[in-house]
């Protein structure tokens, strides 16, 4: 096989037959399989933990057991499991929130696309730097200017994510210099709502420190892998041939070059989803971004495992969304996957 | 393009000319010579071969004369000369006007000089388009079907739009000529062009560089480990071993007539179908006598 | 490292000069330095040994005593630690000397050439040493703390305090020396690394082995079960099996981190045996009649156990900062346990005025971790079969420039 060899997990193209819309139905179907199966896995660890809703959170043990009565948490585990689950299926009801008062899927409405704005944010930065800063290291390969970038990627990687946070709240927010706002998403001390552009620049204010954040990280392993994989293929006789045919550098550097290592870059990308959804639930922690990160763990401390359950449902459909965009992307840019000889 | 071959052949000096040439390599074990003095012309419509075991710095000859010595090689003598312009300190830029204009090379694996991800169609058009910035997509395109044709690809439209691990080796051997022809080269390296294909596949290859010496008047430094390849279409030969020049002179001279034993050993080796070696081997008694 | 060496003499005795006599100079005055180090350490703690001696063979209650028998183990056990090591510091360059004056006679075996290249290997060492110190530090926590970690101070007069000779980082909010709490939060962050990664990779291999020999459906399944598992961030998974609970143990927390994390082992495991099977050597092996399960011992493992090495070490690191992201978050080991994380979430509150805290901790979580991709880094460099993509000729990057004779 010529060129650089991507290790990744087999797509299986079905033979010459195959069409890309039965593929994508295959893979959604089997992501429906694996969700339910996560569900499951989910809710059978939170029955196994120990530990009550409400456990000391009224006066009499009455009192707690009437509650539980009332939310129907009483019933057993299968009950309960059984009922969970056709009410995902038949009406997209994820069940009550203990921790808001309202329907799992209106908590969930509200906080989604705020995660969404984070992370996506920060994976288009954190790829984009990473590809940017590995490509120019590889170039400068064995100069001081790629082992100072060695060094800050590993430093960076090595870094937890609140920890720097936490560092950049400090710098910019709070000790030092007063740029970006402390946290949130929406300066609270403002009386009248914004509207239209004010809230929009708003926000952008308040997402810098976050995204940032999250990238950071992110953007030191890409960095990395991008600069092995760069170094791999500029090794590649093709790229001496084309030199020899009197092709510009930039041109060979561009649709040469990073055309080949676009692909082993493409087989991470799915695989780097659940760290960058994991990152963000830590991050807005942090920051008190009102994302889903930071509704998990409050749902944790509160208990309230229907809206725990259902974040993982949508985290998890988002890592797997990203998934199926990944290997779609996959397929349509290697050739080599397409028609078997 | 037509005058100056016209002015190429009424003059009728070597195309190209290698004087001295002597490339040394920076390693571990200090420097290592890959490639010493060598010699070497080629006019128009000439084929020379150079021959030689893996090592004796055939290919090295290639990449000087296009300037792309790996480093820690280094051209540290000698002179390249084509079309009387001297080729050794060249800048970059110029460079880029002579590699896949002037000179073209051939390398030895298609499989992995062919860039995966990109048709042929693409490859040839952006050569075409590389040397020729005028020239449209669409027109291009073209003319890379029209270059297909010429290597003597069947249904040249239907596989310009292919990728190259869809095509079998001799296919991609014979794309990757048609790269290599692709604006009109005076000069053509073929590195080893047929030691990756089967013998009928190999032979229609080699005889398709014979019809471009013939019609196009196109010079072909023809490098190979393969004696017979050689033999059998240049006109000269240069033998080298382990960098050194050993035997140089007109083919069916050295063939009858080889001065050296490295020669001989050459000949020796090619298989033969009926008679067996007449000379026991000399390569036992050469080893007992010459240390180096 | 041909010129002539002197001869041993009666300096090898001292701990490290025979190591500096033979050329490796700085080897040799790092283990001088560690070696006086540790004696130090053992004047300036001795009576502590002593009170933790007395207090376990004691029996009954004593009066004015502070150690309990659990605290009294550790300080004992941090003891031995420090002989072992000074013994080790002195008889090391003593034998190392010795064996780089013997001159290699016979010829290297490729195990030893991969030894050799390993340990040439700058990050390998930077990392190893940095890690070594770090375990050694962990390790002789009990002793070199000034102050215990978890008992709480005056309240009244000693909470918050900035640092100073008496508590070099300070005081946290209870009163409790930031320190030495920093000390014995080492030993939880790089004990829950090590063992949760060995659970990991121990259940991983079996697994994929396991899925990769038996194929076909079975094989399906394992793998099926693995991408629900790997479309879950790992922290929600350890967040969903230890958030809930009241009681978080130090082995809890590195028994489900180990169970959630065994997924890349084991695919990266399946992948090596499938391609390994496939390899013509395989074949004819079998074709010469070797029983599958021998040659799965005696060739597979070896060959599949390095890369499996190099993502185990890198592991190391992310579990690390996993445990600490957990601490961060509240949801880590239960407290009074000093954890790293632990110590940034309580000191939260304080982060605009006594910063130092977080500041400290979080240091001490990005230096581990990075002793431990350091090494990691290095293994791969130096076992990876790639090797030329570190000695990639800057001309394939652009192309050389000539030299004029």
């Amino acid at each position: 096989m010529s060129g650089p060899s991507p290790a990744r997990r087999a797509i299986d193209v079905t033979g010459p037959g195959a069409s890309v819309v039965w593929l994508v139905l295959r893979r959604i179907l089997v992501a429906i399989v694996i969700l339910f199966a996560v569900l499951t896995i989910d809710f059978a660890l939170l029955e196994l933990a120990p530990g009550e809703p409400f456990a000391g959170s009224e006066d009499t043990v009455e009192e707690e057991v009437e509650l539980r009565k009332l939310y129907g948490l009483d019933r057993p585990a299968t009950e309960r499991y059984s009922e969970w689950i056709l009410g995902i299926v038949t009406s997209f009801d994820l069940g009550w929130s203990l921790l808001r008062h309202e329907p799992v899927t209106d908590v969930l409405a509200d906080a989604l696309p705020n995660t969404l704005l984070l992370t996506l944010t920060a994976f288009v930065l954190q790829l984009g730097l990473g590809v940017a800063i590995g490509t120019f290291a590889a170039l400068r390969r064995g100069t001081a200017t790629d082992g100072a970038i060695r060094v800050t990627s590993l430093a960076l990687y090595s870094t937890p994510s609140f920890y720097l946070g936490v560092l950049l709240l400090y710098v910019f927010a709070g000790g030092g210099f007063q740029i970006a706002p402390g946290g949130g998403m929406e300066d609270v001390r403002r009386g009248v709502p914004l509207q239209g552009m004010d809230l929009w620049l708003e926000r952008l204010r308040h997402l810098v420190l976050p995204a940032i954040t999250l990238a950071l990280g992110g953007a030191a392993a890409w960095a990395r892998f991008v600069r092995g994989e760069v170094l791999d293929v500029i090794r590649q006789d093709f790229i001496l041939a084309a030199r020899a045919r009197g092709i510009g550098e930039k041109r060979i550097l561009i649709r040469h070059v990073l055309r080949a290592a676009f692909i082993p870059i493409l087989t991470l990308l799915g695989l780097s989803l659940p760290f960058l959804v994991g990152g963000a639930v830590i991050v807005e922690s942090v920051f008190g971004w009102p994302g889903l990160g930071q509704l998990a763990v409050r749902s944790v401390f509160a208990r309230d495992a229907a809206l725990f359950l259902g974040i993982s449902l949508v985290l998890a459909t988002m890592v797997l969304a990203g998934n199926l965009l990944a290997d779609l992307l996959y397929l349509a840019f290697d050739p080599r996957t397409r028609r078997a000889r | 393009m037509t005058n100056r071959r016209m002015d190429a052949m009424a003059n009728d000096p070597p195309l190209l000319e290698i004087e001295g040439l002597t490339i040394d390599f920076a390693s571990e074990l200090g420097q290592v010579r890959a490639l010493d003095k060598l010699d070497l012309s080629i006019g128009a419509g000439e084929i020379a071969g150079l021959v030689g075991e893996s090592g004796s710095g055939k290919s090295m000859t290639a990449l000087a004369v296009l300037g792309l010595v790996p480093s820690p090689g280094a051209i540290t003598a000698g002179s390249i000369r084509f079309a009387g312009r001297e080729l050794l300190g060249l800048s970059e830029r110029e460079f880029r006007t002579v590699r896949g204009r002037e000179i073209a090379i051939m390398f030895q694996e298609p499989g992995t000089a062919l860039h995966p991800l990109h048709t042929i169609r693409a490859q040839i058009a952006e050569t075409i388009r590389a040397h020729e910035p005028r020239t449209s997509r669409r027109e291009a395109g073209r003319r890379a079907v029209e270059l297909l044709a010429k290597v003597r690809i069947d249904a040249p439209d239907r596989w310009a739009d292919r990728f190259p691990h869809e095509l079998s080796g001799g296919m991609r051997q014979r794309a990757m000529l048609a790269i290599a022809l692709a604006c009109r080269p005076r000069l053509l390296l073929a590195d080893e062009p047929t030691t990756a294909l089967d013998a009928t596949v190999a032979g229609e290859v080699l005889a398709l560089i014979e019809e471009l010496r013939r019609d196009d008047k196109l010079a072909v430094l023809l490098i190979s480990h393969d004696l017979s390849v050689v033999a059998a279409h240049a006109d000269r030969v240069t033998v080298l071993e382990r960098g050194r020049v050993v035997e140089t002179g007109v083919t069916s001279t050295i063939l009858e007539r080889p001065k050296e034993a490295y020669t001989r050993e050459l000949i020796l080796a090619r298989p033969r179908l009926f008679s067996p070696p007449t000379a026991p081997s000399p390569r036992v008694e050469r080893r007992r006598e010459d240390p180096t | 490292m041909s010129a002539l060496r002197p001869a041993p003499s009666w300096t090898d005795w001292v701990p490290g000069l025979a190591l500096a006599r033979v050329g490796r100079r700085g080897w040799g005055y790092a283990c001088l330095v560690l070696f006086g180090s540790l004696v130090a350490l053992a004047c300036w703690r001795g009576d502590r040994v002593i009170e933790a001696v007395e207090a376990i063979t004691a029996s009954g209650y004593v009066e004015g005593r502070t150690l309990t028998p659990d605290a009294a183990l550790d300080v004992i056990i941090a003891a031995l630690v420090l002989v072992a090591t000074a013994a080790l510091s002195f008889a090391g360059p003593l034998f190392a000397s010795r064996a780089i004056d013997r001159p290699a006679e016979t010829p290297l075996r490729p195990v030893s050439r991969i030894r050799s290249r390993v340990l040439a290997n700058r990050q390998v060492r930077a990392g190893g040493v940095l890690l070594l110190l770090l375990y050694l530090v962990a390790l002789l926590a009990p002793l070199l703390s000034p102050y215990d970690p978890i008992l709480i101070g005056d309240l009244d007069t000693a909470r918050l305090l900035p640092p100073s000779f008496e508590h070099p980082l300070g005081t946290d909010r209870f009163a409790r020396d930031v320190f030495s709490r920093l000390l014995w939060g080492s030993r939880v962050s790089l004990s829950v690394g090590l063992l949760a990664v060995a659970i990991s990779v121990t259940l991983g291999v079996l697994v994929g082995a396991f899925a990769g020999y038996a194929g076909g459906f079975l094989d399906g399944l394992v793998m099926r079960i693995l991408d629900a598992l790997l479309c879950f961030p790992t922290i929600l998974l350890v967040i969903a099996c230890v958030g809930f609970l009241e009681d978080r143990s130090i082995w809890l927390v590195v028994t489900v981190i180990g169970l959630l994390s065994w997924m890349d082992v084991a695919r990266l495991m399946r992948g090596q045996l499938l391609s390994l099977v496939q390899r013509d050597w395989f074949l004819a092996a079998r074709g010469l009649g070797a029983s599958a399960p021998r040659i799965i011992f005696r060739h597979l493992l070896p060959n599949a156990l390095t890369p499996i090495l190099v993502v185990s070490t890198l592991r190391v690191g992310n579990v690390i900062l996993l445990e600490a992201s957990l601490g961060f978050l509240g949801l880590g080991i239960t407290p009074p346990t000093p954890t790293w994380g632990g110590m940034i979430h309580e000191s939260r509150g304080q982060i605009f005025s006594e910063w130092w805290i977080p500041f400290a901790a979080g240091l001490a979580v990005v230096i581990t971790v990075t002793a431990w991709h350091l090494l990691g880094d290095g293994l791969r460099d130096a076992l990876d079969p790639r090797i030329g993509r570190e000695e990639a000729s800057p001309q394939a990057i652009a192309p050389a420039r000539r030299a004029t004779a």
